[in-house]
């Protein structure tokens, strides 16, 4: 909005408040908690001699042509009402409602705000009116027509809520803590409240109070970022770093938004997006939270309305290998393909699928497209260096391997894979190297420190084994796992073996073996009962040479 | 008396009722400007670009800030980001600028940074993406009124890069008393050695590893303290050209993705091996613990933030956590954001980090830090506790609606008044489609905004664009912005890179009005440049007001090195105390005001 457009709106904000608080007096308020849950009847379209006397703003233009059909048909629609009827507060406030809906906030102001003059008793358009101003950032604007909202109906918790949060944007602390203690009052579950209360008393300083309210957001919503986040802060301020350290690393573990208002008018505006690419996002989102039956009935209404789509096709693809369905992810994955012959997410997963269908050779063909396209693609990397181990082609995988390990540094595949591969081509001394440059690189690992033990213990030349440093390692993998993990407890029978203490081997081997029983790990489980078979006659295990 | 304006010049305006509540102009005022003004020669050119000579007067009713002087000064590059439909995710990131006295003249020159199309349909033409070199020839008449006139040199000089432009950074890293350059891009870098005779060379192959992934920002530091400044690089995210992605609006207009859409890339530390005969940077990034986190960098700024006298590393991301790399005794660094309370919003929440300025703006002598970020999430500003911890205080000091509507990039603190507290300007430019503009050809333009800090107790901030006033306000994609004194007048000028447009190059036309201090600042055994440099003027009875030497901060831009004090209406003279990056404490006195002073280490006094 323009300078000019902006000092418009103001104005006219003042003389439209004025027709509603001249009209509030003739409305008896039904007493709903929730704006929406039982809204006024709609008047007609007819406007009082007042209201007829405001000007109105310009009807907001937009070239709809740019947007997609399924979106574009939603809002010819709704404009040609307005353009039929524009005194008509109802498709004024519907058209407002598709541009909000689409997150067009400037253009949907206009719109409620005709809806507003020309229906002022008819709260929905107010509502919606604060709720735009609110995500644009227009928080004075905002609490204007919230405390309109609320003469009316005192109760409504999103009201109060988002009232609140624009007392404390615009710094009115001790109104925002009113606000949040009055929702906390009506709604006392709410943990949106209590964490809005939190951070304005951080904010006063009050930190002691301030931790408690945070604390009981928490233990309301559960996974609630920001809250830990600002209560990190507050302990961090309380000296008490270690506890806020621990906030703070779950803060960033856990989706930071804030929990969202029961609102029932946003509800609406969501309901109002149908397009393909609103679907696309949808999907995503809820693919990444782990929603994958929803995700998929999302991604499947993408693709239906926009079949041009390659991201709804990949996104598709994706989400049916979550589910397992390999030949209708493949299909779908194909299709994005044949759209973006470069989308190198679903060049990826072909190769994922082909590597579960145990075709190593396809697999691997797969992830090298992926890399052509994207040399900095760790997961195709590290496909190829499984992949291509398996088909002996031991050198390629280990240079994609150690590409992997460049890429990402801190993570611990790569090492351990590069070791297995380097070992298989009796390359101990760098396969011992590399595993040693992942122990000093991540030397919280108990996995790369397990397999740098098992080197150690069982590499089949002498000079490359170290019995003392293996039995070191083993025994520390075992305290940091609590004894609980069958391969440290194997690694430390081979250990100790290789000294010569068969007795302790044997005890050992016998637990890592029940366990791996336990956890139903076959494979494991017969390799450690032929272990046993050597220690119980006097002698070591060695890897067999390649 | 009153400014006449050029037709068609734009200019952002104070009214008075602004200026009554930042204090009155000062009444005194001495002609003419100091020593390096002195040593200007006056050179043939027309008018373009002269203005009048400083002095005391009332301000008009309607009274402009700054004008544009670009392209009546010679300053004719216009960006161009190469877009042809494809919506490849660079040309929406923009490009940088830099003010750097690259022949030693005294007066700053300007350095733009330069894209193209990446569809490979300029890959015959020659100039395609070739930055810019401008040459100053600053003219200071008589009677103190200035002509500025810009003469491209890039071919002469020698430092077109082609790359596919975002960034530069100036330094002089040989320690030969010139300034060199580093150059970042989509693509290779480029580092140019300054030869000292008006050329550089190109010694990218074989004087500093190669680095091509997508960089943005660099920053040269002097970490080790050894004297010789070495390279801090920002990089963004993993493109690729074959694999641009296709991203829609919500409407399901063809639009450009986030960075979400990719994986973001480590940063880089380079150390210079400080050798002058053969300079050079070896790469230093894992032994210096700097790859142990990295996000999708797109701003840097190196200063101590945590009072131990080294120099550490903030890089602001885009859409994931920021990294506050606190030096651990010149060797390593260690990330301490999350705890410190830099590496998000007051929320918790990663914001879409772009530009980011540090300076002491509460004078609490400690940095504070200013990040600028996506619309609808607003400007953050951080407020440091003196020992490197930091809060979100955006809300108290009032800056989060005035930036809401905006996706600001290139921001500085800077005294823009000359009234001795340090204001904001940010350049803003979409990243998304602008809906009002929707129909445009480029709907990514917003106005930039001019934020008055005003002053003690309360250190409150208010806009002064665009609500100062009726000049039509100039509404662009910006993205870098560069500041320094461009005329050597004792104010601070911004150069402002603008994506698929012109430079823009805004004349200060009130800063210089009142009492001013200008220091260039040249290191002995601190790097030459003297990076990393304090200085305090001391003032009785008030605190000091801290500055500090740098080229760094914005977004993808370089900046004046030499250090500004505005002093309101204090016209005797000053005394400084500077605290050199090699660690050496002085103090320079009788200072007098209103002109540039050079500053030699080692020969101030020892303080008292």
């Amino acid at each position: 909005m323009t300078s000019a457009g902006r000092a418009w709106a103001l104005a006219f904000v003042v003389m439209s408040a004025l027709v509603t608080s001249m009209a509030v007096a003739t409305i008896t308020a039904p007493g709903a908690t929730l704006i929406g849950a039982a809204l006024p009847a709609p008047p007609s379209a007819e406007t009082s001699p007042l209201q007829t006397a405001v000007n109105l703003p310009p009807i907001p233009d937009f070239p709809f042509e740019l947007m997609e059909p399924a979106v574009r048909r939603q809002f010819v629609e709704a404009a040609r009402r307005v353009a039929a009827s524009p005194r008509d507060a109802e498709a004024n406030g519907r058209l407002g409602m598709l541009y909000h809906a689409y997150e067009f906030h400037v253009l949907a102001e206009p719109c409620y705000l005709r809806a507003v003059a020309l229906a002022g008793d008819d709260l929905r358009w107010r509502a919606y009116l604060a709720r735009v101003l609110l995500e644009r950032g227009e928080w004075e604007r905002c609490a204007g027509e919230l405390d309109l909202v609320l003469a009316q109906r005192p109760d409504d918790v999103a009201s109060l809520i988002y009232r609140a949060d624009a007392d404390r944007m615009r710094n009115r602390l001790d109104e925002a803590l009113a606000g949040y203690r009055r929702v906390i009052e009506i709604s006392p579950k709410t943990a949106r409240a209590y964490c809005g209360a939190g951070r304005v008393l951080l904010r006063r300083g009050e930190l002691t109070t301030a931790v408690g309210y945070l604390e009981e957001a928490i233990r309301l919503a559960g996974e609630y970022g920001t809250a830990r986040y600002v209560l990190g802060q507050a302990l961090r301020k309380l000296g008490r770093a270690e506890a806020a350290m621990q906030q703070l690393e779950l803060a960033e573990q856990q989706r930071n938004e804030e929990p969202r208002v029961p609102d029932p008018l946003r509800q609406r505006l969501d309901a109002l997006r149908t397009g393909a690419i609103d679907a696309l996002h949808r999907g995503i989102d809820l693919l990444q939270q782990g929603q994958v039956e929803h995700a998929i009935a999302l991604l499947e209404e993408a693709v239906r309305i926009n079949p041009d789509l390659p991201e709804a096709h990949g996104q598709l693809g994706t989400a049916l290998l979550k589910r397992g369905q390999l030949e209708h992810a493949e299909e779908s994955l194909r299709r994005a393909l044949i759209l973006d012959p470069n989308f190198v997410d679903a060049l990826y997963n072909l190769g994922l699928i082909a590597h579960r269908r145990n075709d190593y050779s396809e697999a691997a063909r797969r992830f090298a497209l992926a890399v052509s396209i994207r040399p900095q693609h760790f997961d195709a990397h590290l496909g190829l260096g499984a992949d291509l181990s398996r088909l002996d082609r031991a050198d390629e995988a280990i240079e994609h391997l150690r590409a992997a390990a460049r890429i990402r540094p801190d993570d611990p595949r790569p090492y351990k894979r590069l070791g297995s591969a380097l070992a298989a081509l009796g390359r101990y001394e760098e396969a011992i190297s590399r595993l040693r440059d992942g122990v000093q690189r991540l030397p919280d690992d108990a996995s790369i420190a397990d397999r740098l033990a098992w080197m150690l213990a069982t590499c089949p030349q002498e000079q490359w084994r170290d019995a003392e440093e293996a039995l070191r390692i083993a025994e520390a993998v075992c305290r940091r796992t609590n004894n609980a993990v069958p391969q440290a407890l194997d690694t430390l029978a081979a250990a100790l073996a290789n000294l010569g203490r068969f007795e302790e081997a044997i005890a050992a081997a016998e637990q890592a073996l029940q366990m791996a029983r336990a956890n139903d790990n076959r494979d494991l489980a017969r390799e450690i009962e032929a272990r046993l078979g050597h220690y119980r006659a006097g002698r070591p295990y060695r890897q067999p040479s390649p | 008396m009153p400014k006449s304006l050029t037709p068609g010049l734009s200019c952002w305006v104070l009214s008075r009722s602004v200026l009554a509540a930042v204090g009155a102009i000062a009444a005194a005022a001495i002609a003419g400007c100091g020593p390096l003004d002195d040593e200007q020669s006056a050179t043939a050119g027309d008018e373009a670009g002269a203005v009048a000579p400083p002095a005391a007067q009332e301000p008009d009713d309607v009274d402009p800030w700054f004008v544009d002087i670009a392209e009546a000064s010679g300053l004719d590059f216009i960006h161009t980001t190469g877009a042809a439909g494809d919506y490849y995710f660079p040309e929406i990131a923009g490009s940088g600028c830099g003010l750097l006295d690259y022949d030693n003249d005294g007066d700053l020159d300007v350095y733009v940074v330069q894209s193209y199309p990446l569809d490979g349909s300029a890959a015959d033409d020659p100039h395609a993406g070739a930055n810019r070199l401008y040459r100053n020839d600053l003219t200071v008449n008589p009677d103190g009124s200035r002509r500025l006139r810009f003469v491209d040199v890039t071919q002469r000089a020698g430092v077109g890069d082609r790359g596919y432009g975002m960034g530069v950074a100036i330094a002089d890293f040989d320690n030969d008393g010139d300034t060199d350059l580093y150059v970042t891009n989509f693509g290779p870098n480029t580092l140019y050695r300054n030869n000292g005779d008006g050329t550089f060379t190109d010694i990218s192959d074989g004087a500093i590893p190669p680095e091509d992934r997508w960089s943005t920002s660099a920053a040269f530091v002097d970490y080790d303290r050894d004297g010789f400044v070495d390279l801090f690089v920002a990089n963004y995210v993993n493109f690729t050209v074959r694999e641009n992605k296709v991203c829609h609006s919500t409407s399901g207009r063809r639009d450009y993705c986030g960075p979400q859409s990719f994986d973001p890339v480590p940063d880089r530390l380079f150390r210079n091996t400080g050798d002058p005969g053969a300079p050079g940077f070896s790469d230093v990034t894992i032994a210096a613990g700097i790859d142990a986190a990295y996000g999708s960098g797109l701003g840097v700024v190196c200063a101590d933030f945590n009072g131990d006298s080294q120099p550490d590393i903030y890089v602001a991301n885009d859409g994931n956590a920021n990294q506050m790399w606190i030096n651990l005794g010149g060797e390593r660094f260690e990330n301490t954001a999350l705890l410190g309370g830099a590496a998000y919003n007051a929320a918790g929440l990663a914001e879409a980090g772009m530009g980011v300025s540090a300076a002491d703006f509460d004078l609490d002598g400690d940095l504070d830090i200013f990040l600028s970020h996506l619309y609808a999430e607003h400007n953050t500003l951080l407020v440091n506790d003196g020992h490197g911890y930091f809060d979100d205080r955006t809300e108290d000091f009032a800056l989060a609606a005035m930036s809401w509507p905006y996706t600001g990039f290139g921001t500085q603190w800077a005294d823009l008044d000359g009234d001795g507290y340090l204001d904001l300007f940010v350049a803003n430019g979409a990243v998304k489609i602008v809906e009002e503009i929707a129909d445009d050809p480029y709907p990514y333009g917003n106005p930039n905004q001019l934020i008055l800090n005003l002053g003690p107790p309360s250190f409150a901030f208010t806009e002064i664009s665009p609500q100062g006033g009726t000049v039509v306000q100039l509404r662009e994609t910006s993205r870098g912005a560069a500041f320094g004194d461009i005329d050597n007048d004792g104010d601070i000028d911004i150069l402002i890179s603008n994506s698929n447009g012109p430079l823009r190059l805004l004349r200060n036309e009130v800063g210089h009005r009142r009492s001013w201090l200008a220091l260039r600042l040249v290191g002995d055994v601190s790097n030459r440049s003297a990076i990393g440099a304090e200085v305090r003027l001391i003032r009785a009875g008030m605190p000091a007001l801290v500055r500090r030497v740098h080229s760094d901060g914005s977004y993808c831009s370089a900046n004046d090195l030499r250090v500004y004090f505005g002093l309101g209406d204090d016209i005797n003279s000053q005394t400084v105390a500077v605290t050199w990056p090699g660690g050496l404490e002085e103090t320079f006195s009788d200072l007098t005001v209103r002109q540039h002073h050079q500053l030699h280490e080692g020969s101030g006094e020892a303080p008292p």
